[in-house]
């Protein structure tokens, strides 16, 4: 750690004596300066066959090996369950704290057909510098309803979102009822607790993921858009004479999110402010589409008459301004003038003095350089001796981060070995 | 209630302190003295094993009775039974079973990720053989409403079924039990449901 510090203070040492420095990430688009490239979203999108399966089978699209993965999403019927929608690596293991290079989506077909899913990935292409990365959140709730956040690290802006929630029949299961951009820098998942065999506890372990882009880029402020579902005439069981009479209420609703002007939309969510969804699996399109534009599709039935409204809200990205700043002159006063473009013209005799204290800091600098990497060396050679050590414990070496992730499990009976006497 | 975890690898709270450490270390052992999961600079394979057998013993925190309660809901006199009892409402059916006995499969996948990016994959599957001797029972509308007698006993192995880093099979751990059903499983008031009841309606 403070080897790193140490590197950023001379980084901002060669950055001051150069005379270049560069705005912080957050800073708004409208300051004056260089605008730098925010890159363009391509949507990569796979259209598959899910195998029959009572169990979410993971499918996964990747983007190119030079794009930044920002969101991803779906675009499935009625007839399959959509359980999760996260980042991912390449083999649809969720990326918790790393580098995603794919979207994976987990789908229970229990159709004797394969209808089919399409699946998307939303990547970032030519935004120079800009990385992407996952932060994500994992929480066990017993309540009926619950929400778990992942919040994007400072330097960084949350580009979009996805979840994932552990399918255990038995134990129960977190229903996905909301999935959406919180203010800041976090993404936020709601939860409907799924009971599962009534004699035990039900309970929902839910994973929220925030993909995160550092580098020359903020958000825009998010706007989301008010979708009321339309609900159709019930359908109504005929009463008989054990019976009572039951009614359920279609409802259905679809809304494409856009951004402005020179914004793109890397993302979008959707949270219910109003009622509830209607059924356990009614998003059924919920995804990046190539316009660029985010489609959000919600369908399904529920025997509840009241209202359901639902904020859909995309993310848009702005690309923030580079500048380049000239150090205070004796004659200009120009001090704080940290958005300003330097002038190449502005008077050379002017710029002796400083060029006389850069040529210091630059000295310095060199006699720094040579400082560290002395005491890096020295550092590594008795590193490589502690690594023996610590190996021979069996541990990972300090800032390893190791980790075992489920991919998928199932249990069955064999049914041909049960025996019973009596 | 007894977990599937607690046979196989020892109680949570174990009666010798560290026993359950011990157990999942030595089953750890076993995983990467196989080769199931590969040589990195960055840590050991026992470390790897560690975290997969951890990952494992987590999942494991399965219920005893839960697997029970399946079992009897998927084929036994007891479902028989209670199907019978709904045909005749109020009436209680005493089942005397001998022995039953079934074989239940838990089998899982497990990537080992090294900051954030998979490097390997290990399956592996928890065998439980499971035995309800001298079962007293008593059912009535669908459901057991008391249980009079009964012993479980379990037996239960974990086996690497393979890995990316290589094809191979081995047994990993294995523990067996023999548990008072009265007290694994506690029947909730009015009784445990075996078959599928219609729900009520609310006017």
């Amino acid at each position: 750690m403070k080897r790193w510090t140490l590197r950023a203070a001379l980084l901002a040492l060669a950055l001051g004596a150069s005379g270049v420095g560069v705005v912080p990430g957050d800073m708004p688009a409208a300051a004056a300066g260089r605008l730098s490239q925010p890159g363009q979203i391509v949507v990569h999108s796979l259209t598959i066959e899910p195998e029959r399966a009572s169990s979410p089978l993971p499918y996964s699209v990747e983007c190119d090996p030079a794009e930044q993965l920002v969101s991803g999403g779906y675009n499935a019927g009625s007839d399959v369950q959509v359980t999760f929608s996260y980042p991912s690596g390449a083999k649809g293991t969720p990326v918790t704290g790393g580098h995603p290079t794919a979207w994976t989506i987990g789908v229970i077909n229990n159709t004797k057909s394969n209808p089919p899913v399409q699946i998307s990935a939303a990547c970032l292409a030519g935004g120079g510098d800009t990385v992407s990365s996952v932060s994500s959140t994992t929480e066990t709730h017993f309540e009926a309803t619950s929400s778990v956040a992942a919040s994007c690290p400072d330097g960084t802006v949350r580009a979009g979102g996805g979840y994932s929630s552990e399918w255990n029949p038995v134990l129960g299961t977190g229903m996905i009822t909301g999935s959406y951009p919180l203010p800041r820098q976090g993404w936020a998942v709601d939860v409907a607790l799924r009971s599962g065999d009534p004699d035990t506890q039900p309970r929902a372990t839910v994973t929220a993921y925030a993909v995160c882009l550092s580098g020359e880029i903020a958000v825009a402020d998010l706007s989301p858009v008010q979708m009321t579902l339309a609900g159709a005439t019930a359908i109504c069981t005929s009463a008989g004479p054990l019976l009572q009479s039951t009614c359920i209420t279609p409802w259905k609703g679809s809304q494409q999110l856009n951004c402005f002007g020179d914004q793109v939309l890397s993302g979008g969510g959707y949270q219910v402010t109003s009622g509830n969804l209607p059924g356990f699996y009614p998003v059924l399109v919920n995804t990046p589409t190539p316009q660029p534009a985010w489609q959000l599709n919600i369908s399904g039935s529920t025997p509840d008459t009241a209202p359901i409204i639902v904020n859909a809200t995309p993310v848009c990205l702005v690309a923030v301004v580079t500048s380049v700043t000239t150090a205070p002159t004796a004659a200009g006063g120009g001090g704080g003038a940290q958005t300003t473009i330097a002038d190449p013209a502005a008077g050379g005799s002017d710029l002796r003095p400083l060029a006389f204290v850069g040529g210091g800091l630059l000295l310095l600098l060199v006699l720094l350089l040579g400082a560290l990497a002395l005491g890096r060396s020295s550092r590594r050679r008795s590193r490589a001796g502690g690594r023996v050590q610590v190996q021979q414990q069996g541990q990972p070496a300090a800032g390893v981060g190791l980790d075992a992730v489920l991919r998928a499990h199932r249990s069955s009976y064999r049914l041909d070995e049960f025996r019973e006497t009596i | 209630m007894t977990t599937i975890r607690a046979v196989l690898f020892g109680d949570l709270i174990p009666a010798q302190s560290g026993a359950t450490v011990q157990k999942i270390e030595e089953a750890a052992e076993r995983l990467a003295g196989a080769g199931a999961v590969p040589q990195r600079a960055e840590t050991s394979p026992v470390a790897m094993a560690r975290v997969v057998l951890t990952k494992v013993a987590d999942v494991l925190n399965v219920p005893v009775c839960d697997v029970l309660v399946g079992a009897w809901r998927t084929r036994s006199t007891l479902l028989e039974a209670a199907r019978e009892s709904l045909k005749q409402p109020g009436t209680v059916r005493h089942v005397a079973v001998t022995s039953y006995a079934f074989p239940w499969d838990y089998s899982m996948d497990v990537d080992v990720t090294l900051n954030g990016v998979a490097i390997a994959t290990v399956s592996v599957t928890t065998t439980v053989e499971l035995s309800v001797l001298t079962l007293n029972a008593f059912v009535q509308n669908g459901r057991i409403t008391r249980i009079s007698s009964g012993d479980i006993v379990i037996a239960t192995g974990l086996h690497l079924t393979g890995s990316t880093a290589v094809p191979v099979e081995i047994p990993l751990a294995h523990g067996e039990r023999k548990l008072p059903l009265i007290y694994e499983l506690p029947l909730p008031a009015g009784g445990l449901s075996l078959v599928d009841q219609p729900a009520t309606f609310r006017g």
